[in-house]
């Protein structure tokens, strides 16, 4: 099981002349259960690239096949296969249409053909999974909640779709510090749980670094980097070619190897570089 | 794709026809159009033509983007061609099932389609030459003596300044919303008219909710911005009659003069 | 240092006397003088948006008052004055320009006040350059990126000639990049031109920039200071919900294991200096 994009090459305004190759020759596998996240700055083609993984736009030339069914062969099994991948774009927020927060998560469910009990179970458990209370939220009008509840809303209603790879483009954007962190534990959550294949695009390294299994990085139009985060990091030339910054930990980390401290520079989250540091200290004191 | 429409299309450049004021433009255009619909002669198409012609070299706008303009309302062009060729009535030359083609049904749609094809090229000649913000002032200045019969003439050029800089991001925009809702199984493009209408709905809501918000914030940066109407504001650009005006002024007079003579001996 | 702007008492309340009614700001007093660089920071609703329309008489207070460069913002005969003290810059790159053409759109401030056209030729010329735009002045905004949109944005208010630039969240919207080139806009134009910054973000690396940083909390000043000393009360900012610079966090944490550091640590360079000290 998993989502792969076999030579894919797509073209904005082929022959006009505003014609620009926003991917190239891309070869790329994503297998079910893994956590990967797409990096790149803007203008890298990782938007294009998420939206050829749920059949949203066909490849000039080159395929996507999502459980082994190309999506874009005729009849019902690539209509079934793209509903197996969910995608929830930039400011979700704003495809928010129903009078309740209850019919907009439904709006997905409804449409797969789902019988009532079983939307009305969907909706429950998209509900649980973003935080917010059934009872107190089902009726209200999503128009009149917070931003960052807005955005739960919006994410439940693809949640809802229960796909079995879920794609996310910058789903913290503008979101402050708390809301932020609230979504990410969310996603990781969901991934742990259901063991939902999650493909995060993003910009900032910071965030994904510490929750991504995999990093694809992509730089004009092809991917310049494909591995764990920690192999990733390594390859601090090709980083800064794809206009990408290193987690701020492993900066932090890499200055402190070269100032002399015996430390593994490949941590990635704080509570462990504080431990390796102070490891390190006792070693030297120790000497 | 949706953000390949291009409505009042600019084509930089800095010929004759650039130059000319936008306010002779306007006026030159309308002149023209309601020449257009008098005459009736071959003689005096021929002389529209040839004005024409002149003023597309002159503004040095490749021929094929003139061409291509024409392309989207090509079917409208078409479509008065049959009607006049298949409904007039008078000596029938060729029969066609029920329908009779006839020779004044044949003059009568070349003299349209010519209409039609001459009043598309002028007006594109104009959105080519201008730019869309000079063409609002331009709006503005010649509407202002209708501000006493309580004309907003300052209002309706603000409208559609922004109406055109917002134009691209809410393609844009349409387009997001349109990928997002079928990324959650909305069907644009299947079903009967009912459904469809229906189907519109979640790509509509939110394309409103977004105008309003943007308008919202619009409103407040312009009020931040010192906006206040129109009342006591200056341009950068001031618009400006030069002498290559005058000289357009004159040819444009000398047509209509030429136009004139021919209609009164018949031609 | 002349006093720019003055908030005395300051309370604002949305929908007063109504079922929705919300309390903003509480009985808020602030200062900031003429020339400072100041970020605001706080989580959502703490009330920083709102205050800092306060400052352009975009909202006026309900009680209080708040005064600009010694004119109260409740005098609606100056309001012009105001806004042209201060100029604005707000979130969304999009939804803040006007005109079809950027040097028009920068235009569009000193065409409100009524300046002569040579003038605002030069006023566009010179903003265009103070933020490195220049290349870009016959471009359609809505093909910029949206770090270029923000400079034009602000070079909008720097063509009124303002005193003060309130940014509200420029950079939330904008990748790394664009981040990037708006705090350096911003920090240039605090140098070069001396211009008041009042700067709101939830960056704390674009706060870390700032000469003073308020944070709020429900409406009102929770802390008021130089950002050694804000961004070192780790503990007090993380219960908030807000970020520390990475350095001043695990300084922090490996005080509590019992390393002995100094207290005031914020950047990745007085860390790794203070770290080889210690051994």
């Amino acid at each position: 099981m998993s989502i792969i994009l076999k030579n894919a090459t797509y073209t904005y305004m082929a022959k006009t002349p505003f014609e620009r190759t926003a991917i190239k020759d891309i070869n790329l596998e994503i297998s079910e259960g893994e956590f990967v996240a797409i990096i790149g700055h803007t203008g890298s083609g990782k938007s294009t690239l998420v939206q050829h993984l749920n059949g949203l736009l066909k490849p000039n030339q080159g395929m996507v096949m999502v459980n082994g069914v190309d999506l874009h062969q005729k009849g019902e099994a690539a209509k079934a296969a793209k509903r197996r991948v969910g995608m929830v774009f930039q400011y979700p927020e704003h495809q928010l249409f129903e009078e309740t927060v209850y019919a907009d998560i439904a709006f997905g469910p409804k449409n797969l053909g789902c019988p009532e009990e079983e939307v009305d179970k969907r909706v429950r458990r998209a509900m649980e999974f973003v935080h917010l209370d059934f009872a107190t939220y089902q009726d209200r009008s999503p128009f009149q909640l917070s931003g960052g509840q807005m955005r739960r809303v919006a994410i439940a209603g693809v949640v809802a779709l229960q796909p079995q790879y879920l794609i996310l483009d910058e789903p913290a954007a503008g979101l402050d510090p708390c809301g932020r962190d609230d979504i990410f534990t969310k996603l990781i959550d969901l991934h742990k749980k259901t063991e939902t294949t999650i493909i995060l695009v993003s910009h900032n390294m910071d965030d994904v670094a510490k929750m991504a299994n995999r990093l694809i990085v992509m730089h004009e139009g092809e991917i310049s980097l494909d591995g764990p985060p920690q192999e990733i990091f390594k390859h601090t030339e090709a980083l800064k070619a794809a206009g990408v910054d290193v987690p701020q930990v492993t900066a932090l980390l890499n200055r402190l190897k070269v100032a002399g401290l015996d430390i593994d520079e490949h941590i990635l989250t704080v509570d462990d570089a504080v431990e390796s540091i102070v490891a390190s200290l006792r070693r030297k004191k120790s000497c | 794709m949706l953000t390949d429409i291009t409505i009042g299309q600019y084509f930089p450049g800095n010929s004759l026809v650039h130059r000319l004021d936008p306010r002779m433009k306007i006026m030159s255009l309308l002149l023209l159009i309601t020449a257009i619909f008098i005459v009736n002669t071959p003689m005096a198409y021929g002389l529209i033509c040839f004005f024409t012609l002149v003023t597309i070299l002159l503004s040095k706008v490749p021929m094929m983007m003139v061409i291509k303009s024409i392309k989207p309302l090509w079917w409208i062009i078409i479509f008065t061609v049959l009607i006049h060729i298949f409904t007039t009535p008078g000596e029938a030359i060729a029969k066609v099932w029920i329908l009779s083609i006839t020779q004044e049904g044949i003059q009568q749609a070349a003299l349209m389609s010519i209409r039609l094809i001459l009043l598309i090229i002028l007006s594109s000649l104009l959105t080519f030459t201008t730019s869309p913000i000079t063409l609002t002032d331009a709006l503005e200045k010649l509407l202002t003596p209708f501000k006493k019969f309580g004309l907003p003439a300052h209002e309706l050029a603000m409208m559609m300044t922004i109406a055109l800089r917002f134009i691209p991001t809410l393609l844009e925009e349409t387009e997001r919303i349109m990928k997002a809702q079928e990324a959650r199984g909305a069907d644009f493009s299947s079903g009967s008219i009912v459904k469809r209408v229906k189907g519109m709905i979640p790509l509509l809501v939110p394309l409103f909710i977004s105008a309003f918000r943007r308008a919202d914030d619009l409103a407040v940066a312009m009020e931040a911005r010192c906006y206040r109407g129109g009342e006591n504001r200056t341009r950068m650009k001031v618009l400006c009659i030069t002498s290559v005006d005058y000289k357009a002024g004159i040819v444009m007079i000398a047509l209509l003069i030429g136009l004139f003579v021919l209609k009164v001996h018949g031609l | 240092m002349n006093q720019l702007i003055k908030v005395e008492n300051l309370q604002y309340i949305y929908n007063e006397n109504m079922a929705n009614e919300f309390i903003a700001l509480h009985d808020l007093n602030l200062t900031i003088h003429e020339g400072e660089f100041v970020a605001i920071i706080g989580t959502n609703g703490s009330g920083k948006s709102t205050l800092a329309k306060h400052f352009n008489a975009l909202l006026l207070p309900t009680s209080g008052s708040c005064i600009i460069d010694g004119i109260e913002t409740n005098s609606s005969d100056k309001l012009w004055a105001i806004r042209q003290k201060v100029g604005m810059v707000f979130q969304n790159p999009d939804n803040q320009i006007v005109a079809t053409l950027v040097e028009e759109d920068i235009a569009f401030g000193p065409e409100n006040l009524g300046v002569p056209s040579d003038e605002i030729k030069s006023r566009v010329d010179n903003a265009l350059r103070a933020v490195g735009m220049e290349e870009y002045r016959k471009h359609a905004p809505h093909l910029l990126s949206g770090g270029q949109k923000q400079r034009v944005a602000i070079a909008g208010a720097l063509a009124m000639q303002t005193k003060c630039l309130v940014l509200d969240e420029p950079t939330a919207m904008l990748d790394p990049q664009g981040r990037l080139e708006v705090l350096e806009t911003v920090k240039n134009l605090h140098k070069r031109l001396g211009i008041t910054i009042v700067y709101i973000t939830h960056f704390m690396e674009e706060a870390v920039e700032a000469d003073r940083v308020i944070v709020m909390k429900n409406g009102s000043v929770l802390d008021d200071g130089a950002p050694r000393a804000i961004f070192t009360q780790v503990k007090k900012l993380k219960e908030l919900g807000l970020d520390v610079p990475l350095a001043a966090q695990v300084a922090y944490q490996l005080r509590k294991t019992g390393i002995k550091l100094p207290a005031d640590i914020i950047t990745d360079e007085e860390l790794v200096v203070a770290l080889c000290q210690s051994f």
